[in-house]
């Protein structure tokens, strides 16, 4: 069974939200307060089989009762016993992907039940079938709900990891009587061994008791202290998990008693079943994250390689603050979600930028976790960015852009780079743009800005490389043709000035001084170098390690340049990183 | 140990059991269900046929979980009104033309995949009771359904009396014939057993001379022949005093006609009552005449339908609506047509419906041997204007509807003693039968049914002591002869269940 629509109304922090769900495995990110847990309580409430759930003013959006909270969740894929007559058969509607529901389930449609969970300001929840058609809907009970085959899990575990009633290990486990004779056992033992200890103190109390009753007229027998059967005693959730030690298996870490709790709820669901779970990565490790995931994929998701499962069955829906997800699933799956105004937007990946988000994903996962994403054109400006990070870490009283959550990511080059930056722009980050001006954009600077990128280019239609070396005090271009002739020899380095400035070198020393002194003009020698850094076959900047060196020192020396265009337009930046 | 005939029936795709009156069907289509695999939807006409399966099916014990019954047009409803969108139909309530309308909307909607999805959710084969009766749009739905899974079917061609009123609509049994197998035709008259034997086997000799278009010599036989006299009417009368029966023994007088039936039924003096149809449209009518009518209007209505419930109405009382409409001052003399006089006037002068209880009870307590010979119309009148006082803002007419409808649901009683035609009594056993005018059943289809209403005993006045009928419909148009053991046939031949 899979969940196709949901739509929310007046629920705790959302005011709306209306879903086309359309995925089976569904991974919700979105930053804090953006309602995502929210979202997984309402599809809990709507399709949990619970007979009392008590609802408060708090449930209301912004605690107003006046306006009632409706939860309509739309299933399809629905199981024959789903199908037949007497349940939702006479129910069913019509539904595709982001079109307005058909109320019957015409041909080409595909039919589906809508379920609705509506709260008024008396605090009763109603749980009904909703068809326009029909005036009255159909009420549901809670053992209607159970045969929607939804489960949470990771919830509650140490609940699950005992026989108490309704527990997971309770629900997996044949035949009940077995944990009740044992209990039965287990009382008559804990009274077997009260009676057969020596009491002393109570013993001699019992005594007393005895003979002070017989004053009275009363005789008793021989009395002492024993269990009494009307009190508590041992239920069925004092019996629990347990190794071969003794050990409860609730004492073992969060990770494996919360993956066990999980094992054991899923170990009886079917695999047409509609799984929840919030915060999959919740004490648990990369590749534990990553072999959960797959577990709950097995059997349950389409498997294109199996020819016995061309089709979903069931459906996961999860939440995440973790990048590992993030990396293992395909980027089809992420779903992110926006809070604003309490009207909550649920938005994916679009087709078109699937092929060039998805290595985004595996190599900045975590960009899709932060707030701000700085796309650079290349892998220069990434570079730059690093050696700066540190500089404005410094001056920032130990913020940085971890602390602001921005994380800057190569966009791949000027064509590719702007299509990425909209994208995450419509997906809802607070995105700039930062590239070179020497060579037109794929999307002029002003389309970028109207959908509201920032958007950061160095004035005077040049490279990054060019502008700074144009601009960076003599001293740092020194470092720069130091850091460069170490890394690449310097035979390497002239034959690349050489083919930049059309004539051969000095014959001089490298150094930007002396081949000055000999003639070659400051502008000259700065626009080469510029080029140079930056032409084909020698791009000083690409490999992580010069390129963060090379990071280091414009920063060390931004500084001496306040009114230079690098400086200003690094200043802008700056700006946008720290705003809050 | 369910029959062979039962058994061959549910393992059928597309089985056909051919069953005489009175051979045990409904016990043939419970103890089918009951043998067969997976939930099975039972379908039949009337709510009167949903209730005797009911019944068997609770009999028998199989459990309810096995089946679901209902009416034919019933499914197409439920189907309908519950996709309006792809049905295209709105009205709530059909009415006449509205059900052929309404087994074409459903038809479209059974099409439809994601409802055939439900349909095998939800059942596993379906069983249709008398076949005969089905019209052409509702042959055309449980061909639908034949499509998708198992259907099988009773039905006997020789009682197609519902056919005969609309021609145009029914599905002629060569068409059934082309689409379903006979499998078995039932021939035990279980009926009459332990009865009258021989009657029963007299019955099943009748069927085939019917089929045959044989001549039928009433002269002979275990039967009671009452050959009718200058007198036709006095004849009536005395075949229907003239039968034995003991204390708890139910009698059904049969007339071609309804108007006949109420007409005998005054002169029978109450001894017999007429049958009202479900929907008793007199009632209706009448209703809405009292009600739209007031002050001295109104209570001649009342006296008008009196007149028509009542046997023996003494024109005295009649005239006392018309002499007060007229002013004239009225002074009778004795105490009864007094009090029904002060009824009157109540009625006159309020305008509030229940007072015309007080003048119906009024009536019926005249000194006078009178008699109901319509006693259900006129128990119905009373109880629809007690249900009407508890909710005045419906009308009177649409409470009586709403009172006949819950019956149809529920299941009236037939009186001990009643008079019916065909058409009422269809499906129905009473120990002794009248048939009061054997020579006007035209059709041999409403003959047999006629006969084959009694149990006990079968008293027939007749103007023809030999009667010679044309062929019955399935035999004449479509040349199903009797001598092909495929057809009809009589005999109880089990064909092979390997062929189908």
């Amino acid at each position: 069974m899979l969940i196709r629509h949901i739509s929310i109304d007046n629920f705790r922090g959302i005011k709306s939200l209306d879903w086309h769900v359309d995925g089976w495995l569904i991974c919700l990110i979105g930053p804090g307060d953006s309602t995502k847990t929210t979202i997984l309580d309402a599809i809990e409430l709507a399709l949990l089989p619970r007979w009392n759930i008590p609802f408060s003013d708090a449930d209301f959006y912004k605690a107003d009762t006046t306006s009632p909270i409706r939860i309509q969740v739309t299933l399809g894929h629905l199981t024959d016993d789903l199908l037949s007559e007497d349940r939702c058969g006479l129910f069913l509607r019509g539904y595709k992907p982001f079109k307005p529901f058909n109320d019957d389930p015409d041909d080409g449609w595909e039919p589906v039940v809508t379920l609705r969970l509506r709260v008024g300001d008396d605090l009763e929840p109603h749980w009904e079938l909703v068809k326009d058609a029909v005036n009255e809907a159909k009420q549901l009970s809670w053992r209607d709900r159970e045969r929607f085959c939804m489960a949470r899990l990771g919830n509650d575990v140490e609940r699950h990891l005992t026989w108490s009633r309704g527990s997971a290990l309770a629900r997996i486990t044949e035949n009940a009587s077995d944990a009740n004779s044992m209990l039965a056992l287990v009382n008559r033992a804990a009274n077997e061994a009260i009676f057969s200890t020596s009491q002393k103190e109570l013993a001699s109390a019992a005594y007393r008791a005895k003979t002070a009753a017989k004053r009275f007229g009363v005789q008793l027998p021989d009395l002492s202290a024993g269990l009494d059967t009307r009190s508590q005693g041992f239920g069925t959730g004092a019996l629990s998990l347990h190794d071969s030690s003794r050990v409860p298996v609730r004492a073992t870490g969060l990770g494996s008693r919360r993956l066990t709790g999980l094992a054991i709820q899923h170990e009886g669901l079917g695999a047409d079943s509609i799984l929840l779970i919030d915060e999959i990565e919740h004490g648990l490790e990369p590749h534990r994250i990553r072999r959960l995931i797959k577990r709950l994929c097995e059997d349950r998701l389409p498997d294109a390689k199996s020819k016995e499962q061309p089709v979903a069955k069931g459906q996961v829906i999860t939440t995440t603050h973790s990048p590992t997800p993030i990396m293992s699933l395909d980027v089809k799956s992420l779903r992110f979600v926006r809070s604003k105004n309490g009207v909550t937007s649920v938005t994916h990946v679009h087709g078109s930028q699937v092929e060039a988000l998805q290595p985004i994903a595996r190599t900045y996962s975590h960009a899709f976790l932060a707030r701000k994403i700085v796309v650079c054109e290349g892998k220069t400006e990434e570079a730059m960015l690093r050696g700066l990070d540190d500089l404005w870490e410094k001056l920032h009283d130990g913020s940085s852009f971890a602390t602001c959550g921005v994380v800057p990511i190569n966009g791949g080059g000027r064509s590719s780079g702007p299509p990425i930056a909209i994208e995450f722009r419509r997906l809802g980050y607070d995105v700039t743009f930062l590239g070179d001006s020497d060579e037109p954009l794929s999307v002029s600077a002003s389309e970028m800005e109207n959908l509201g990128i920032t958007v950061s280019l160095w004035p005077g239609n040049m490279a990054t490389e060019e502008r700074v070396c144009t601009d960076i005090p003599l001293i740092a271009l020194q470092q720069f043709l130091t850091i460069a002739t170490e890394r690449f020899t310097e035979a390497t380095v002239r034959e690349s000035l050489k083919k930049q400035l059309g004539t051969a070198l000095p014959k001089c020393e490298l150094q930007i001084d002396t081949l000055i002194a000999n003639g070659l003009s400051e502008e000259v020698l700065r626009r080469a170098i510029g080029k140079a850094a930056k032409s084909k076959g020698g791009e000083w900047f690409k490999d992580i390690t010069t390129g963060e060196l090379l990071g280091g020192v414009i920063a060390a020396h931004l500084a001496e340049i306040p009114s230079s265009p690098l400086a200003k337009t690094l200043s802008v930046l700056e700006g946008w990183v720290y705003a809050e | 140990m369910p029959s062979k005939e039962a058994l061959a029936l549910a393992a059928s795709r597309r089985g056909l059991v051919i069953a005489p009156a009175g051979c045990g069907k409904t016990y043939l289509l419970a103890e089918a269900v009951s043998c067969s695999q997976g939930r099975q939807l039972v379908l039949t006409h009337t709510h009167a046929g949903v209730r005797a399966i009911r019944g068997h099916l609770e009999q028998q014990g199989v459990p309810s979980a096995k089946y679901g019954v209902i009416t034919i047009d019933g499914l197409a409803l439920r189907y309908a009104s519950s996709f309006p969108t792809i049905s295209g139909w709105t009205t709530v309530i059909p009415n006449g033309d509205d059900w052929k309308n309404l087994r074409v909307a459903s038809l479209r909607v059974i099409q439809r995949s994601a409802i055939r999805q439900v349909l095998l959710a939800t059942y596993s084969g379906v069983f249709v009771d008398e076949y005969q009766d089905c019209s052409l749009g509702q042959h055309q739905l449980i061909l639908s359904l034949a499509e998708i899974m198992p259907v099988r079917i009773v039905g006997d061609p020789l009682q197609a009396i519902f056919a005969l009123l609309d021609q145009n609509d029914c599905c002629k049994w060569h068409e059934v014939q082309t689409h379903f197998t006979t499998i078995a035709e039932l021939s035990t008259p279980h009926r009459w057993s332990n009865r009258n034997e021989a009657l029963g086997e007299w019955l099943l000799d009748l069927r085939r001379r019917l089929i045959a278009g044989e001549d039928i010599d009433l002269r002979q036989g275990p039967i009671e022949f009452h050959p009718t006299t200058a007198q036709k009417e006095q004849g009536r009368l005395k075949a229907c005093f003239g039968v034995k029966a003991k204390k708890g023994e139910t009698q059904i007088g049969l007339r071609k006609w309804r108007n006949e039936c109420h007409r005998l039924a005054r002169n029978l003096k109450g001894r017999y009552r007429a049958m009202e149809t479900v929907e008793c449209d007199d009632l209706l009518e009448w209703s809405h005449q009292i009600e739209s009518a007031s002050g001295i209007e109104r209570a001649k209505q009342v006296l008008a339908f009196a007149e028509l419930c009542i046997a023996g109405f003494p024109s005295a009382v009649k005239e006392f609506g018309n002499r007060l409409a007229q002013g004239v001052q009225v002074k009778p003399k004795r105490l009864d047509y007094q009090r029904v006089l002060r009824a009157i006037e109540v009625v006159r002068d309020t305008s509030s419906l229940s007072c015309v209880l007080g003048l119906m009870d009024a009536l019926i307590e005249l000194d006078h041997r009178l008699v109901k010979a319509r006693d259900e119309l006129w128990r119905e009148m009373k109880r629809t204007i007690r249900e009407h006082r508890l909710n005045p803002a419906v009308s009177l007419r649409q409470t009586a509807w709403n009172i006949r409808n819950r019956l149809r649901h529920i299941g009236g009683r037939v009186d001990r003693a009643a008079l019916g035609t065909p058409l009422l009594v269809k499906g129905l056993e009473f120990d002794h039968a009248v048939v009061l005018d054997a020579a006007d059943h035209g059709e041999a289809e409403s003959l047999y049914v006629a006969m084959t209403r009694g149990s006990r005993t079968l008293t027939i006045v007749s103007d023809e002591p030999v009667l010679v009928r044309p062929k019955p419909h399935f035999v004449l148009h479509y040349g199903a002869s009797n001598s092909s053991g495929e057809a009809v046939g009589l005999g109880g031949q089990v064909g092979r269940t390997e062929d189908f």
